[in-house]
């Protein structure tokens, strides 16, 4: 009895001695690995889950879902949202497909107007046979090529996005072609906006230089490019053109002079003929010889076998830098960086410079703005028209001759007058580098001017370095960055 | 029968001594967990994460590990105004091989830059479906308190101060001086020296993490430093001395209670943990957190540095 209740009394010390507390860390559950293959047409829909962005497009498979309903949402530019709710499971890897392109709840529709209004519409390059204004419905959300044709104006196109159960409208400015035509590389085949001169072969084939691309021609319906890999030219800059009395066309560059007569192509450089520089700024076919300004050798002439130089030392040129050359009323014009020579005959010269065009009796604002001449040209009774460039600080302009001083014009119509055209009827047109193309009618005591700008017309650059009038009176510009313009104004 | 009694106790206690007896490990079951870390700078388009996993040792050196704990293949994405950033994985070369011997692997996010205040998060989901996730909004740009110098010496001053104004009062910030000089003339390359608040003897003590909104530096620290530059140079005319750049880091609520959590008190419940336990990681640990940088400037007057015997730029 004693041994009982002693193997009693130890049992449960047997037990509670080992007894101890054990704390255990819940087993972290991993996810399963539910998945979704979510496809679209057209692909490229934003998936969202729970309308939470997963960073992923479709098609594509979304991993780790929870077990449970998801909601999917897809979203793709312009198209309305789309959702749907699911039933994920361990068990099956669902599949979901949304076609939009079956979907009539996605069309949009697009309004299009345009100024002035009757323009034929066309959709990606087929016509709708409408015209402006007109609604198109029913349209499936993309960006549309939309361009629209009207008579005397430019055809204009525009990318307009269309968007589900929503109109967009676009209302398109035209641009008529009736005074204004911007031949620009946006609109032609013109292979660059930067021109720096432009003559004129029989009334209407437009000899255009470039300023890197060489040299254009353009006969209202096809462009013709020469450059250095097609032809003798010796640089795909070209500073002027000329073309004479008898259709020589000749080519100035920093390279040479090339003269183009009928198909025949003539490079004349220092190494094969008696240019002192290559650098040619003008040149002008007097029928007795060739005048040529150079940018550092003074003028040179040729009358087809004697080469002969006029420089500073040995000619009352104002300067050896040559900037461009004309002859009219039986007197070469001469502009350089210090003046202008006029030359008549060996008794008959005479240098202009602001100093000794100025009235006397002004104390300033007259004569030659600076002694920096770019261009000269005469006028139906024989006064000079000068252009000048900036002299540090002081702006150039343009000046002309009033009685026997200059009337001048600093600043006007802009610091640099780059070219001056004047027509039969004693109209100049003057191309600046930033004020476009002006008109400027002279009266015995005034002047009447009018600027044509891009702020005020249709003029697709305010920076025409060259105009030239063909025979139907209308104005050719190469601009510097508009490409060539047409003005068919009077 | 008594001896019969006592035999029995003994077998008991016997019994009892052996029942209990288990083999004891100190090392309990391996079950590994994970850490993303990723710290978003606001200075830059580039940021980098790392996501490593625990793991065992043969004993009970950690350093006796070398194998790599980087956790490849994980799909990390970072969620911005509804954007979504996916981290590529990359190796990039290791600067301390003594136990690693392989690159170093990242993960990065290129073309990135958030603003201030923006919302971030990040997810990262392992090849085993595992999933760490955080937030972080980024710190807005402080200003700096009008009290503070940017224009040294302050005559008879022995000190001076850097300060800011506080956006709240979690913020904790990082302020480093740097003394920018060329020692060998205008064309030898820039060096910088950071200035410390103090020297504690020949030890100098440099500005730590802090919620405070400004620090006070000692002018004497400042005159060693600046005199200690020229130690070694033969012509201290050749010296010249640029200026003081100003960085002050601005961290946002995680770093900042990171920060809190190893350095101070958020309160007066909080206590202090070790650096590998805080974490705002959800199903993990690390840190997923943002700061931004300001830099300023603060000059030297020239009269100052050349009573140095140093040169100023012209």
């Amino acid at each position: 009895m004693k041994i009982v209740r002693i193997i009693l009394l130890v049992l449960p010390l047997l037990f509670w001695s080992c007894d101890k507390e054990i704390t255990r860390s819940i087993e972290e559950e991993l996810p399963y690995k539910n998945a979704i293959i979510i496809g679209s047409n057209p692909a490229g829909a934003k998936i969202y889950i729970d309308g939470k962005n997963t960073g992923q497009v479709t098609p594509d498979t979304v991993l780790w879902l929870k077990t449970g309903e998801v909601k999917v949402t897809l979203k793709i530019d312009l198209y309305k949202d789309s959702s749907v709710t699911v039933s994920v499971n361990p068990k099956d890897t669902l599949q979901i497909f949304l076609d939009y392109t079956t979907n009539k709840t996605m069309f949009g529709h697009m309004y299009i107007d345009s100024n002035p209004r009757g323009a034929e519409i066309f959709l990606n390059d087929s016509s709708t046979n409408n015209v402006t204004p007109f609604k198109i419905v029913n349209l499936m959300p993309g960006y549309y090529r939309v361009r629209i044709k009207r008579s005397e104006h430019w055809d204009e196109e525009k990318i307009i996005p269309v968007k589900s159960i929503a109109t967009t409208y676009a209302d398109i400015q035209m641009t008529d072609s009736i005074y204004w035509v911007n031949l620009n590389s946006h609109r032609t085949d013109i292979p660059t906006d930067y021109l720096t001169s432009v003559a004129i072969e029989k009334g209407f084939i437009k000899w255009i230089g470039t300023l890197d691309k060489g040299l254009l021609i353009y006969d209202d319906r096809k462009w013709t490019l020469y450059d250095m890999s097609n032809s003798l030219l010796p640089d795909n800059k070209i500073n002027y053109i000329y073309i004479d009395r008898v259709n020589t066309k000749w080519i100035c560059t920093d390279y040479g002079l090339v003269k183009i007569e009928n198909d025949k192509w003539t490079l004349y450089n220092t190494g094969n003929s008696g240019l002192p520089d290559n650098r040619i700024s003008s040149v002008y076919n007097d029928e007795t010889k060739i005048w040529i300004g150079t940018y550092s050798k003074g003028v040179v002439t040729f009358d087809g076998t004697v080469w002969n130089e006029y420089n500073t030392q040995n000619w009352p040129l104002p300067s050896n830098r040559i900037t461009y050359l004309t002859q009219t009323w039986n007197a070469i014009w001469v502009c350089t960086d210090n003046g202008l020579l006029k030359y008549s005959d060996s008794t008959h010269i005479r240098v202009l410079n602001s100093a000794n065009t100025m009235y006397p009796s002004a104390k300033s604002g007259c004569g030659f703005p600076t002694n920096k001449l770019i261009t000269v040209a005469i006028d139906k009774i024989g006064k000079a028209w000068v252009g000048c460039a900036r002299d540090d600080d002081k702006p150039g302009g343009l000046a002309y001759e009033k009685l026997v001083y200059f009337r001048c014009f600093p600043g006007k119509p802009s610091e640099e007058v780059f070219s001056i055209y004047v027509d039969l009827n004693d109209i100049k047109w003057i191309g600046s580098s930033a004020n476009g193309l002006t008109k400027c009618v002279t009266s015995r005591y005034s002047e009447t001017w009018t600027h044509y700008n891009t702020n005020n017309s249709k003029i697709g650059s305010n920076r025409i370095y060259s105009i030239a009038v063909d025979g139907n009176g209308h104005k050719w510009m190469a601009s510097f960055d508009g490409g060539l313009i047409k003005y068919k104004g009077n | 029968m008594r001896n019969g009694i006592v035999l029995l106790l003994l077998l008991i206690i016997s019994l009892m001594a052996a029942s209990c007896e288990e083999d004891f490990n100190l090392k309990s079951d391996y079950k590994p967990r994970y850490s993303l870390n990723c710290i978003i700078r606001a200075d830059t388009s580039q940021h980098t994460a790392v996501i490593t996993r625990s793991y065992m040792v043969p004993g009970f050196d950690p350093y006796e590990y070398t194998d790599d704990p980087f956790v490849s293949g994980a799909d990390i994405r970072l969620w911005y105004k509804d954007n979504v950033f996916f981290f590529r994985d990359s190796l990039i070369g290791r600067e301390d091989t003594s136990r690693f011997k392989f690159p170093q692997k990242i993960y990065y996010l290129n073309d990135f830059t958030p603003v201030e205040n923006d919302f971030m998060e990040i997810q990262a989901v392992l090849e085993n479906g595992k999933t760490l996730q955080a937030t972080t909004r980024i710190p807005r740009r402080i200003k700096w308190d009008s009290s503070s110098t940017f224009l040294l010496p302050i005559p008879g001053a022995d000190k001076f101060d850097i300060a800011w104004l506080k956006n709240n009062n979690i913020g904790w910030f990082l302020l480093r001086l740097q003394l920018i000089y060329k020692r060998d003339g205008i064309n030898s390359p820039s060096e910088s020296a950071i200035l410390p608040v103090r020297y504690d003897g020949d030890t100098p003590v440099f500005p730590q993490p802090t919620k405070n909104s400004g620090i006070t530096f000692q002018w004497s620290a400042f005159e060693r430093t600046i005199k200690a530059i020229s130690e070694n140079v033969q012509d201290k005319s050749k010296v010249i001395i640029y200026g003081v750049t100003v960085e002050l880091l601005v961290f946002d609520e995680s770093l900042s209670k990171y920060y809190s959590n190893l350095n101070g008190y958020m309160d007066d419940f909080t206590i202090r943990v070790d650096q590998n336990d805080f974490t705002n990681i959800e199903g993990g640990l690390g840190i997923f957190g943002s700061y931004i940088k300001q830099v300023t400037g603060m000059k030297i007057q020239s009269d100052y540095i050349h009573s140095l015997g140093y040169g100023v730029p012209n």
